[in-house]
């Protein structure tokens, strides 16, 4: 079979772009010869370590300021817009019979027809403002009396039935209770409770201390923890340190060793 | 190897967006500025294998995308459009650095790797700095054109015909510079001894 696969076809092959036809032909090729073979091996060995070289995320990308410049129409839209404004206050102003006035320090706005009663602004003189007031005043004096006897009478009829009340259930005792019995039941109730609540409190410590212990127990586990987690994050730290040094020192190294050469091939 | 990402497929649903950017809607230009960034910025960071020249090419991709959007006819070649321009901006700052007399690589390099001590344990990141930068070394070495093949298939994914559109060459040379590439990074890996078994270690 005199087929040759030529370089271009090889690459082609390596990368796929070739039609089934093709790719048919060098496959037979390439089984018929080995040397062949071993290249495409070597250059797919090389796209494998090629490709380790990764993207690198660029810097903030430019941004390009395009704004165009104002015309003379954007220039004039600000202007036009206040304009616009003005036209529109004004015959708003006219379907609605707007008033606009300035009367004695004040802006008056209104709608329709102006009002034709003039509100009357003398003042009233002190002489006729005193007994006006003064009837005013006893009025309500006397509104507010006659409220206050009410609520006292009410209040006072309240008082007197419950101190009614008071003296009925004093004056009758409890029937059927000696005084002696009723004592003897309380020191008993009150012994009964005392006891009750030792009991209670010794359980209750007992199980504190318990808790108390297993908590402690807890938190000393997680202390000890904590300082080995700590410990390890600070080696890792110390670890960094030291491989960023090392990598500050090979890249000034490296930098050195560049500046020398250049210098040296300079002076030649 | 290139797995497909939610932005991936937010990328590939943004007509609408790239057709008000085009109006001059300055929130959809900044949305499409989001989907495409990341993915600028790594391009160039793997051909420059530097962040500030990353960054700088990402910048000005973007400056030249806002002026020429509204002159992008049709909507859908937006992808191998917006890469032509990224790869045209690369070639140039490439050009530009090479001028210039004096270069001290690797003193910009701080702010990403202080970003990818995020995502890994101390000693996991040292490790992947070092395999990464290891590998965007054996990225710097190989030739400029086959650089650019390898990062736009294998980080980008794109297809060999999509490269080709992007760099306005045939699809078989667009695979014979792969070919190349990878060829040449199998002898840089294994002069550094980065094998596959070294890797698996990592």
């Amino acid at each position: 079979m005199n087929y040759k696969v030529d370089e271009s076809t090889l690459i082609a092959y390596l990368y796929g772009e070739l039609s089934a036809e093709e790719q048919a032909k060098v496959n037979q090729y390439l089984e018929e010869n080995p040397e062949a073979q071993a290249t495409l091996e070597e250059l797919g060995k090389v796209r494998t370590v090629m490709a380790k070289l990764e993207d690198e995320e660029p810097l903030a990308p430019i941004v390009m300021n395009m704004h165009p410049e104002p015309t003379i129409m954007r220039k004039l839209v600000p202007w036009l817009s206040a304009a616009a404004a003005v036209c529109l206050f004004v015959l708003v102003g006219y379907a609605t019979d707007l008033n606009l006035k300035y009367q004695q320090g004040q802006v008056i706005l209104g709608f329709g027809e102006p009002a034709t009663t003039e509100v009357e602004t003398s003042p009233l003189t002190q002489e006729q403002l005193v007994p006006l007031l003064e009837g005013i005043l006893g009025q309500q004096n006397a509104q507010y009396n006659a409220e206050l006897k009410n609520v006292q009478s009410a209040l006072e009829s309240q008082i007197a039935a419950n101190q009614q009340k008071i003296a009925q259930t004093t004056a009758k005792p409890a029937p059927g209770l000696d005084e002696g019995v009723l004592q003897a039941y309380l020191m008993r109730y009150q012994e009964e409770n005392v006891n009750q609540m030792a009991s209670l409190l010794e359980n209750s410590t007992e199980v504190q201390r318990e808790e108390l212990q297993i908590f402690l127990a807890e938190y000393h586990q997680f202390l000890e923890e904590r300082r080995l987690q700590d410990l390890q994050l600070i080696e890792a730290g110390f670890q960094a340190m030291q491989d960023n040094v090392n990598q500050q020192k090979s890249e000034t190294e490296e930098i050195l060793a560049n500046i020398i050469t250049s210098v040296n091939s300079t002076n030649y | 190897m290139y797995t497909e990402t939610l932005l991936d497929i937010a990328m590939r649903h943004s007509e609408a967006i790239i057709l008000k950017a085009q109006k001059g809607d300055s929130q959809a230009f900044n949305r499409l500025v989001a989907l495409w960034y990341k993915r600028i910025y790594n391009l160039a960071l793997k051909y420059f294998s530097g962040h500030d020249m990353a960054m700088e090419a990402a910048q000005r991709t973007f400056i030249a995308v806002h002026k020429s959007l509204p002159n992008l006819r049709n909507t859908e070649h937006f992808k191998s459009w917006i890469y032509r321009i990224a790869v045209n901006v690369c070639h140039e700052e490439e050009r530009k650095s090479k001028r210039q007399a004096i270069s001290i690589e690797g003193v910009g390099e701080k702010e990403t790797e202080t970003i990818q001590l995020a995502t890994y344990g101390p000693e996991e990141t040292m490790q992947h700095q070092e395999l990464s930068k290891l590998l965007l070394e054996a990225l710097k070495e190989i030739n400029e054109e086959q650089r650019m093949v390898v990062i736009m298939k294998e980080y980008e994914g794109m297809k060999f015909r999509e490269i080709a559109d992007v760099l306005d060459i045939s699809e078989n040379t667009v695979k014979s510079r792969m070919y190349y590439g990878l060829s040449a990074l199998r002898k840089i890996l294994q002069t550094r001894n980065i094998t596959k078994e070294v890797y698996y270690e990592l």
